[in-house]
This record gives structure tokens, C-alpha cells and sequence, in this order.
């Protein structure tokens, strides 16, 4: 190979090797035992994750070794979110150090590991690389836990975190070994084409392809924390510390959308739609969305306490991607990556005013949130346009993100009578978001009624004005002008090959 | 590769059943191990039945195993921390599956 050509290929491995520099510098000044600011390491990660990010918009598009990892435009698009998702993360963790102290000075580099595997996934183009990417991804996290738990009262959530882990691992790896032997080959393009070929030619093995697909969805599903398997989820958000909490269920969670995207809508193409019953994934993932988005509205009802009621309503939100998923047109693909945009800046935002909330007086519950705009009129304001960006209040990020979904569901159910099931999972969109609204209005509201408790003061850290000013910018301006960033987002249709009509 | 393919479905079987019915940490793990050998044999079958002379299964096989070692060294990790804590404990970890 031509060495020029070779260093040309490595340099669009720039935005992950300059992070991971990052990553090996702050390990160094451990090993070193050079005694670090904890504001001026927080600092320095921020503005690594910065350059990175830059590195993302000027790097060039293409393949980066040939087969197992390809820079594409949808690559490009998840980088941003998963950076975007670390610089917040980093932020809040800054703004509450002692939080974690336990964690030592291993956090930053732990995230940051994790983040440039989840960099990685962007670009996968084969199931090995898929799968590497996605472990580690999670390992970092698992050890970061274990870490936190050895002094807090997290009691067995590492065991459990590394068994379900290890567990869901095991699944997709089971549902990809069916893959590979149906195709006879582990990159996603070749899979593609093949197992259409094969299951043309010998329709009688098309049950191993539903094996396989039940498998890796089933271990997505654990990986996601989606119903039926978010217990484990919901127990994580409820006792983790909130900076790895907002990780765990943001950009994790986009990383897991992004590894569904690729081996389900790229790789599995041929086996969506009625004609390839019962191996047609379209239907199986469409019955999950609209029992995550139906029993998640219902738990979402039921809910007192703030972080169960967060979980439910951040599994409705999954179901909605998924929804965008499930269309399977150039408007669905979008809406869902404008979907994780939004999503993004309104759950880092909650997570943010919790972890304010939570340092500063004990509020768990939602009566607790009452009268809040008395301690601090700027986090309720922001708490508010957070929850009602979720709950898709015009003007808000959220209601671009749930009517551009419902429309590419229902695109998709008016396109022939064999997809009217569509309007089924489009009207329990509609009823959540009914549902969802009202609950977050009255909750909203109630943050700026009178009450009788005391004001509590609220010691808002630098970091953490940065990451409210970044959040509700984001949730705003996208709400007001939607284009640009289903500009950006429309780069996932396009790398997966879908054309816009 | 029927024998090989049901050899699979049955560790496959036996792991998670292990994997929900055990308690205890150690015994889940053991069974999380039986899973992924179901994996292997799959992957190994595959290749030679399907593939012949073409390694990219048996290349799989290596990086999965690439990957368990980094598992194990992470497992090496929450293992202290798990005997740090009271054994008398049963785990239930799978309960939260419900």
C-alpha cells in the first residue's frame, strides 16, 4: 500500500486519536502522581472534547481501513451527539466533584475511553467491528461503577451492571453468528446482499434469519434498558450519580440507536415489510416501540418520584426513535436523528437541574418540585422548557422531533394497505404525547406556584451554567429553526441510501 | 453441522438457564461463559461448513476472544469489589430482567 494513502487513512482517525492523546495524558499525570486542579483537569478534558469535535467537521469522509470501518456522513452526525453528550457529562461531573471523589482520577479517562469507542461504532461497517465497539464502550463504564460503588451504598450494581452487560453481549453475538453463517460474511454491505440472495434462493432457512434478529434485538433491547428489560435501567438512574447516569442513558442509548441502525436498517434491508413475514423485522420492532411508548406512558402516569418518572418517560422517547426507525423512509431516519438531537439537550438538561437539586436540598420527589422558581427562577425556567421540550410544547426542540416521527409513521402506513399496522403505533404516539404533555404541564406549572416550604439556595457551579446555557439554547433554537439540524440529520438517510422525494 | 448446531443450542440453553436459576455471582458468570462457547462453536461451524477455506469466522472467534480477555480483566475488577461485600448476599442480578 502507497504510505501517503495509508497516512491518508489514518488521518480520519484524528477526532479519536487526539482524545484518546487526551485520554493518555491525564493517565500519565496520575502515574506521575503530578497533583492536577480538579477544575483545570475538567477544563483540559472539556476543551480536548472541543478539538475533537472540530477535527469531526474538517476531517474527510471515506473508508477508513477498507472493510471494517467507514467514515460516513451518518458517522459524522453520531460523533457530534456522542461528544456533545461527553462534554455535558464532563460538565456536571465537574460541577459536583466530591460526588464521586471515590472515582479518583480515573473518570475522565474512563468516559473518555468509552466515548472514542462509541466514536468507533459511528463507523462500523461489519459485525466484528460492531461488536467491539459497542464492549467497549461499556466496559469503561462497568469499571467507572465499581469504582463509585466501593464507597457509596451502591451495594451490587457493578455484579448486576457487568452480568447484564456480559449478558446482552452474549445475545447479539448469538444473533450475529446466525448472520454470518446465512451470509457468509461479517461486513454489513456483503450481509446485505447475501442474505437477500440466499433467502431468495432457499426461502425454507429464512427461521435462522428471525433467530437472528430476535437475538441481537433482545440484546440491543437489554443494552437500551427498554421495556421489558428496564429494570435494571431504572435502578442504575435511581442510584448512580447523576454524571454517569446522564451518560449512561444519553449517549450509551445513542450508541445503541446507532448499532440498531446499522445492522437492522443497512445490513437487514431486504427482511422489513410484510412480503418476508415472519422474518420481517419492520413488524417485531414496530410491536416493540408501541409497547415501550404504551406501557411507558402508562408507568410514566403511576410515577411520584422524579427519577422513576424520568426513566418511563425516557423510554416513551426510545420508542419514538424507534417509531422513526421502523418507517423505513428518508423523513423517518431523519426525525429520529433530530429526535436523539433533542432528546439529548433536554434529558442533560434535567439531569443537570437534578444533580443541582440533589446537591443542595433533598428533592426526590415531584411534590418537592413545587414552588421551586422561589430558590431559583433560572433553573425552573430552564427545568421547565426541558420538560415541556419532551412533552412537544411548539417552539421547542421536542415538538419538531414527535411531529416529524408521526409523520413519517403515517408516510409509511399510507403507502400501501400491508403497512396500516403503522397507524396503530402512530395513534400511540399521538396518545402519549397527549398524555405525556399534560403531566408536564402541570408539573411545570406547579414549579412556579406558591408554596409553604422554605427556599432553599441553590450555588449554581460555572460548568453547570455552561451546560444549562448550551441545553436550552440547543432546545430552543432547534424548536424555532428546525432546518439546520434536519439538515444534519438528514446525513443518516443518506449514508444508509435512502433518497429524499 | 446439524451436530454442531445443536451442540450450540444446547450450551446455549444451559447457560441461560444457569444465568437465570444461579444466585450466586460466580455461578452466573460460569454460565455467561457457557453462553458465549455456544457462540464460538456456532462461529467456528459456520465457517467451515459455509465458508471452507475463507478463516473470517474463525477470525471472529479470535476477536471475541480479544474482547474477552479485556472482559476478564474487568470481571478481575468487580470480582474484589463483589468479595469486598457480604457473601451471605444472593445475588439477583437476573431479577431485574422482569
Amino acid at each position: 500500500m502507497n504510505p501517503a494513502e495509508h497516512f491518508f487513512k489514518f488521518s480520519m482517525l484524528a477526532p479519536e486519536l487526539s482524545l484518546l492523546a487526551v485520554t493518555a495524558i491525564l493517565i500519565g499525570v496520575d502515574l506521575f502522581r503530578i497533583k492536577m486542579n480538579h477544575a483545570l483537569t475538567g477544563y483540559f478534558v472539556l476543551t480536548g472534547i472541543v478539538f475533537a469535535g472540530a477535527l469531526v467537521i474538517v476531517t474527510g469522509l471515506g473508508s477508513v481501513d477498507g472493510y471494517h470501518f467507514i467514515n460516513d456522513s451518518s458517522s459524522r452526525f453520531f460523533k457530534l451527539l456522542f461528544l456533545l453528550a461527553a462534554f455535558l457529562t464532563t460538565a456536571i461531573d465537574m460541577s459536583f466533584s466530591d460526588e464521586q471523589s471515590n472515582a479518583g482520577d480515573y473518570r475522565y479517562p474512563l468516559i473518555l475511553m468509552s466515548v472514542v469507542s462509541l466514536m468507533f461504532l459511528s463507523m462500523a461497517a461489519s459485525l466484528v467491528s460492531i461488536f467491539i465497539t459497542l464492549e467497549f464502550a461499556l466496559i469503561p463504564l462497568v469499571i467507572l461503577v465499581t469504582f463509585v460503588s466501593s464507597s457509596k451504598e451502591l451495594g451490587k450494581m457493578p455484579q448486576r451492571l457487568y452480568v447484564i452487560m456480559a449478558l446482552s453481549s452474549i445475545f447479539i453475538l448469538f444473533g450475529f453468528s446466525f448472520l454470518y453463517g446465512l451470509s457468509g460474511s461479517v461486513g454489513l454491505l456483503m450481509m446485505k446482499l447475501q442474505i437477500a440472495v440466499v433467502h431468495i434462493t432457499q426461502r425454507q432457512i429464512g427461521v435462522i434469519i428471525l433467530l437472528a434478529i430476535i437475538a441481537t434485538l433482545a440484546g440491543l433491547l437489554i443494552k437500551s434498558g427498554l421495556i421489558p428489560f428496564n429494570s435494571w435501567m431504572k435502578e442504575a438512574q435511581q442510584n448512580l450519580p447523576i454524571s454517569i447516569t446522564t451518560y449512561l442513558s444519553v449517549a450509551i442509548v445513542i450508541g445503541v440507536v446507532a448499532a440498531f441502525a446499522k445492522i437492522f436498517i443497512n445490513g437487514l434491508f431486504a427482511f422489513h415489510g410484510p412480503e418476508m413475514n415472519p422474518n420481517d423485522w419492520g413488524r417485531l420492532v414496530g410491536f416493540v416501540a408501541f409497547i415501550n411508548i404504551v406501557f411507558g406512558t402508562v408507568q410514566f402516569l403511576k410515577q411520584k418520584e422524579i427519577m422513576s418518572m424520568i426513566h418511563y418517560s425516557n423510554i416513551v422517547q426510545i420508542g419514538f426513535i424507534l417509531t422513526g426507525l421502523t418507517s423505513m423512509n428518508e423523513l423517518g431516519l431523519k426525525s429520529a436523528g433530530f429526535f436523539l438531537a433533542a432528546y439529548l439537550f433536554a434529558m442533560t438538561g434535567i439531569y443537570g437541574v437534578m444533580a443541582l437539586l440533589r446537591q443542595n436540598s433533598n428533592v426526590t420527589m415531584l411534590e418537592d418540585l413545587k414552588g421551586l422558581s422561589k430558590s431559583s427562577l433560572l433553573v425552573s425556567v430552564v427545568m421547565a422548557a426541558y420538560l415541556m421540550s419532551l412533552a412537544g410544547l411548539p417552539v421547542l426542540a421536542g415538538f419538531v422531533a414527535k411531529y416529524s416521527i408521526i409523520d413519517a409513521a403515517l408516510e409509511t402506513a399510507a403507502f400501501d394497505k400491508v403497512y396500516h399496522w403503522m397507524y396503530l403505533l402512530a395513534g400511540a404516539g399521538v396518545f402519549s404525547a397527549v398524555i405525556i404533555f399534560f403531566k408536564y404541564s402541570k408539573l411545570s406549572l406547579s414549579m412556579f406556584r406558591k408554596s409553604e416550604t422554605a427556599a432553599v439556595p441553590l450555588n449554581m457551579p460555572i460548568p453547570l451554567m455552561l451546560v444549562f446555557a448550551i441545553t436550552s439554547a440547543g432546545t430552543l433554537f432547534f424548536g424555532i429553526f428546525p432546518d439546520r439540524l434536519l439538515q444534519l440529520a438528514a446525513q443518516i438517510p443518506q449514508a444508509f441510501g435512502f433518497m429524499a422525494e | 453441522m446439524f451436530y454442531y448446531l445443536s451442540l450450540s443450542a444446547a450450551l446455549f440453553a444451559a447457560g441461560m438457564y444457569g444465568v437465570f436459576a444461579r444466585r450466586n455471582f460466580p455461578a452466573k458468570i460460569i454460565a455467561l461463559f457457557i453462553m458465549l462457547q455456544a457462540v464460538l462453536v456456532n462461529l467456528a461451524a459456520f465457517n467451515k461448513y459455509v465458508q471452507g477455506e475463507d478463516p473470517t469466522g474463525v477470525i471472529f472467534v479470535f476477536f471475541i476472544l480479544l474482547v474477552l480477555v479485556c472482559q476478564v480483566f474487568c470481571l478481575v475488577f468487580v470480582f474484589n469489589h463483589w468479595r469486598r461485600q457480604s457473601h451471605e448476599q444472593a445475588d439477583d442480578s437476573l431479577s431485574l430482567l422482569k
